[in-house]
């Protein structure tokens, strides 16, 4: 095994660390292989973690939740990817622990007695977040989802896409215009966050879905969202009507984090499969990793993997202290830029060390590669987190 | 009643470790809970949970670094815990007779109705503590325990024992008393997220011989470790595959060879 507990933990992080690992010891890379080829959601697994009560991990303790904080979420996502689940496993719960956020910080006491409890035990799920839309990618102020208040409820018109985990959740928090963009001064207003019961919107016919066919992170199944005159009750607007897109942006940077901390579990995960390899297989007479063209792109991102997990936990020790957003937003994107690059070549190297049997399922290194692509493309691209490390770190103009 | 659980922090060694001295290099060790006492936990808390047991207690023997193996019993649901330990134990091998003197001196002080302990530790496994407690008390025991019932009002435990050749004995032990607790007696919970936080605020009280009234004469070991060595292999083994037929085949065919049967 390669050595991994490179970071000095505090006692909770400890706890959570070995409580998840013995939780992932029952799910080994047979069964993430298998839910990878067959496209099915991990759900024994998923229903491990909220039986345990895992989905609270943010949540205050007032509300049943465990009141913890990004120190311990990136423990948690990280080590569930290093499990061999990788990046999909943890991606398969994240928005259960990151989507109530909002409804933390900004939901009316009634919806937060009503859902937060159910959160916390597991029985009730948040999972899916409703942002982005064909015609507003990155840019998310020009999204074309509209909600406009008729007597006590809002009117939903528009289209979603690449909507995650919509099939395993019981509510999505929905991003709509509630004023439109050319009667807003500023385009960041006029956005609002609704929370969507999904089983009440198939009910009334006013939402209809449509699985997106992708190659990476098969078993977290994403979708297209079409909404037709879906009425939603106003008591479901989360916080402010118009300043949506403010809530949204609050605790981004912290969750940065725990997808940087998914990143450096699929390296490390990739860098185990590859040196176990490496030692195992023998050519020529001796084992493959005796060769530096083995041992030196290995060694090379092992070093990224673990210079970026540095980054990242130093960066989360400090993110709920640290009353600056901006300097969060900094070392989040910093962080998540290296883990996603450090992962990449990490699952490249795997798969090279490999040979031809980088590409067969049974190795897993395939899956990592896949992936590990996958990292460098969200929740944002590599590039729109070098532009924010250009404009907002290094005071450069802004390019777009 | 009262429950106290022994725990122990186990270290583990993979394929490959280098011996330094008497010991094992300790950078190729890794801690972890002794298996055995996991299930002595579970079966703690189910008696809490039962409303059989008012309390659990777990008891470790080890340095500060094992506060990380008993927090976990914290997050599964003990109440609170005790570690001893003492500068005097780190140089010399704490046998059996010294542990037992060190949870005499636990039990005198916390008198619990049930000491529930794992039947062996996964490192030494001398499997002789929680017996040799039991003795030393003068409690009740069972040992190898894979099926428990406790009726606290009648002052009975009611157990299963697992005997060589698959045999059980089903039979009643008087409280107080010890029982070594066999992996399978239950199924371990994992530790929930709100275990782990309820667990940082939960009481490790750390003991030194001298809180115990102990001094390190009472606990010196009889045992000395004098190597520690890899047994060299006299034989190879053989792993028999292919499916039932080619196995049996092969099988027949080395006992054959060797002359069993004739």
């Amino acid at each position: 095994m390669v050595e991994r507990d490179t970071v000095n933990l505090t006692d909770q992080q400890q706890l959570v660390r070995d409580a998840i690992r013995d939780i992932c010891a029952d799910f080994d890379a047979a069964y993430w292989r298998e839910k990878d080829a067959q496209g099915e959601y991990p759900q024994e697994f998923v229903d491990a973690l909220a039986d345990g009560g895992w989905f609270g991990a943010l949540l205050p303790e007032e509300h049943g939740g465990a009141g913890m904080g990004t120190d311990e979420v990136v423990v948690m996502l990280e080590e569930i990817a290093a499990s061999g689940g990788g990046f999909s496993a943890a991606q398969a719960v994240h928005g259960a622990i990151y989507n109530s956020v909002p409804l933390v910080k900004y939901g009316s006491e009634e919806l937060k007695a009503d859902l937060l409890p159910e959160v916390a035990r597991g029985e009730t799920s948040i999972q899916a977040f409703g942002l982005t839309e064909p015609n507003a990618g990155s840019d998310s102020t020009s999204i074309q989802t509209s909600a406009e208040l008729d007597g006590d409820e809002y009117v939903v018109n528009g289209q979603k896409i690449w909507i995650s985990r919509v099939d395993a959740s019981d509510y999505l928090v929905l991003m709509a215009r509630t004023t439109p963009r050319e009667e807003v001064e500023k385009r960041t207003r006029g956005l609002s966050m609704l929370l969507v019961d999904l089983e009440d919107a198939y009910e009334q016919g006013g939402l209809e879905i449509e699985k997106i066919d992708k190659t990476a992170s098969n078993f977290v199944h994403s979708y297209e969202l079409f909404f037709e005159d879906l009425r939603v009750p106003a008591e479901n607007l989360i916080g402010e009507e118009g300043r949506g897109f403010y809530q949204m942006l609050d605790g981004l940077n912290e969750e940065r984090l725990a997808i940087a901390a998914e990143c450096v579990g699929l390296g490390e995960a990739a860098i185990e499969a590859g040196v176990s390899y490496a030692n195992d297989r023998e050519v020529f007479g001796g084992p493959i990793g005796a060769n530096q063209a083995i041992q030196h792109p290995l060694a090379e991102a092992h070093a990224h993997v673990q210079a970026a997990k540095g980054m990242v936990y130093g960066a989360a020790s400090d993110a709920d202290d640290d009353a600056d957003a901006k300097a969060v937003g900094a070392r989040a994107n910093m962080a998540k830029y290296l883990a996603a690059e450090a992962a990449f070549d990490a699952a490249d190297a795997a798969v090279q060390t490999h040979g031809g049997f980088g590409v067969a399922r049974e190795y897993d290194v395939e899956r990592y590669f896949r992936e590990a692509r996958l990292t460098r493309l969200v929740p944002i691209t590599q590039q729109l987190a070098l532009n924010y490390i250009g404009e907002n770190v290094l005071g450069l103009p802004r390019s777009y | 009643m009262k429950v106290l659980v022994t725990v122990k922090e186990v270290a583990e060694v993979g394929d490959d470790f280098a011996i330094e001295g008497t010991g094992i290099a300790e950078s190729d060790l890794e801690y972890d809970l002794n298996e055995w006492d996991d299930y002595a936990v579970e079966a703690g808390v189910q008696l809490a949970e039962a409303d059989v047991a008012d309390e659990v207690v777990a008891v470790t023997i080890g340095p500060e670094r094992s506060e990380e193996t008993i927090r976990m019993a914290l997050a599964k649901g003990a109440d609170r815990a005790v570690r001893v330990w003492d500068d005097a134990l780190t140089e010399e091998f704490l046998d059996v007779a010294g542990k037992v003197s060190l949870l005499e001196a636990v039990v005198a002080e916390e008198e619990p109705d049930l000491v529930l302990s794992g039947v062996q530790a996964a490192d030494d496994s001398f499997g002789a503590t929680g017996v040799a407690l039991a003795d030393r008390i003068g409690f009740e025991h069972a040992a190898v325990v894979n099926d428990l019932e406790v009726a606290a009002d009648a002052g009975v435990a009611n157990v299963h024992r697992e005997l060589e050749g698959g045999v059980e004995e089903l039979t009643e032990v008087d409280l107080p008393a010890v029982l070594t607790v066999q992996t399978g007696l239950n199924e371990p919970r994992y530790a929930s997220l709100r275990g782990i936080r309820q667990a940082q605020r939960k009481e490790i009280a750390a003991k030194e011989l001298s809180d115990l009234g102990l001094s390190a004469e009472e606990v010196a070991s009889a045992l000395t470790l004098t190597e520690m060595y890899e047994p060299e292999s006299e034989s190879d083994a053989e792993m028999i595959e292919g499916d039932a037929g080619e196995a049996a085949g092969r099988l027949a065919e080395v006992l054959r060879e060797k002359g069993v049967g004739a």
